[in-house]
């Protein structure tokens, strides 16, 4: 893939996050002057899991790299607002969030569950497996990664200033 | 914002009390103040903040209410707490009904008990102020949700690789999904049957696209991603990675519940339309 190929694919993935970015903070009722913030913050960092992806890292690391701007651009923002991070992380969180494997993970179990006898490769329980852990994975290191670089900025800022 | 004052962001807060004194709160009685604890922490967690962030703003509040100590305990959907004001204590359970992620309330409250813990704000004002805020209406109208929604499952759609007939499905599906969970939502039914409906919902429409579009399963996958349960999800790993590992597992629990739910509305649909996701 060129480069060229990569930015447009990238300037495409982060433009349709950030519709999916203002969608979940609508209903999250995220205030209005913090919208325009959560789509880039979304845009940004659906386009750099994209990247990572790309360049050959996995799913579950990828996603680590993205929850960490994620962190770190609401703690800035939040700093500069005087409000809690949360306000600008919680949309573009949601879809980084490997919602179809999770629910892969799930019907794979049903159809194990349902099938008369286990098929002698195990296929159907393995792929469920598979998907399962990607999905308990990515989630876990999102979440550790949106909230790590707000923990650092405030164990910084109690050591620099005692406030 | 609660007051009609035109100053953003923290214009909750009437002016004349700012020059009374955070060092001597007069002793009201200590079953008072468990009250507007547990209310404190109640409007926080139904609002959906995670174990961690209730039990932080609890302990804000502890020298602002001249109560020497808070021991509690912060469940998914219950609050335990013990206040100790030299020889007396009082203890209270409450049980919180969960009503949905409201970012703007937990903001309000949040900057509310930072300026109670400066002493801008007495106990009473704090009171009245967050009464306020549990009686704020939604930023956005039905409408506007419905709409987002559709849209936010539409651009799922197309980051799935969908054509855009399927997006413009996902989009009706998503929207007429969301409404119909808003309905259900509304009449108090059980959390499971709202998710197992509104799948069944959303798939059934979206399975339009098996006629109308060459990539039906984008629209598929994509019309029911408005329940992915994100913020229990993401709290569930937060509570967990701070300690508050009972609180983590029952919203994880929660959260696998929902996924049992999509997968079985959107199955039953694949099973009548004979699909090949």
């Amino acid at each position: 893939m060129s480069g060229a190929e990569l930015a447009v694919l990238l300037i495409q993935k982060g433009g349709w996050a950030a519709v999916a970015t203002l969608g979940f903070a609508v209903l999250f009722n995220v205030p209005k002057y913090a919208l325009p913030y959560c789509a880039l913050i979304g845009a940004l960092s659906y386009a750099l899991r994209t990247a990572l992806m790309t360049g050959g890292m996995g799913l579950v690391l990828a996603t680590l790299g993205a929850a960490l701007l994620i962190g770190a651009l609401a703690t800035i923002l939040a700093q500069r607002f005087g409000v809690s991070g949360t306000l600008f992380a919680v949309g573009p969180a949601i879809p980084l969030i490997p919602g179809s494997y999770a629910y892969k993970a799930v019907m794979g179990m049903v159809m194990a569950a349902n099938a008369p006898e286990m098929e002698p490769g195990g296929e159907l329980l393995l792929a469920a497996f598979d998907n399962g852990l990607k999905a308990t994975l990515t989630i876990l290191f999102l979440s550790f990664g949106i909230a790590l670089p707000g923990l650092v900025w405030s164990a910084f800022r109690r050591g620099g200033a005692d406030d | 914002m609660p007051l009609a004052d035109p100053t953003p962001p923290s214009s909750t807060i009437p002016g004349p009390a700012a020059n009374s004194p955070p060092a001597t709160p007069e002793p009201a009685s200590l079953s008072d103040r468990v009250d507007l604890l547990v209310q404190t922490g109640s409007l926080l967690l139904q609002h959906g903040a995670d174990a961690g962030r209730v039990e932080a703003s609890l302990r804000q509040m502890e020298a602002g209410l001249g109560i020497d100590r808070i021991d509690a305990i912060v469940m998914s959907k219950t609050i335990l707490l013990t206040a100790t004001r030299q020889e007396a204590h009082h203890t209270r359970v409450a049980r919180v009904p969960i009503v949905g992620v409201n970012m703007n309330s937990l903001n309000e409250i949040e900057q509310l008990l930072g300026l109670f813990q400066q002493g801008q704000v007495t106990p009473e004002q704090l009171k009245r102020v967050l009464n306020q805020i549990a009686s704020l209406p939604h930023h956005y109208s039905r409408s506007v949700i419905v709409v987002a929604v559709g849209l936010a499952c539409a651009a799922f759609c197309r980051l799935f690789g969908g054509d855009w007939a399927a997006l413009a499905i996902t989009g009706v599906a998503a929207a007429i999904a969301a409404w119909v969970r808003m309905w259900l939502n509304q009449r108090q039914v059980n959390y499971f049957l709202v998710v197992l409906l509104t799948a069944l919902t959303a798939s059934l429409v979206a399975g339009s696209a098996l006629w109308l579009s060459q990539t039906p399963q984008s629209a598929l996958t994509a019309a029911v991603l408005l329940l992915v349960p994100g913020v229990p999800l993401i709290n569930a790993s937060v509570d967990i990675l701070r300690g508050h590992i009972s609180a983590g597992l029952a919203r994880a629990t929660t959260s696998l519940v929902v996924f049992l739910g999509i997968a079985l509305g959107l199955g039953i649909v694949i099973r009548l339309l004979q699909v090949q996701l």
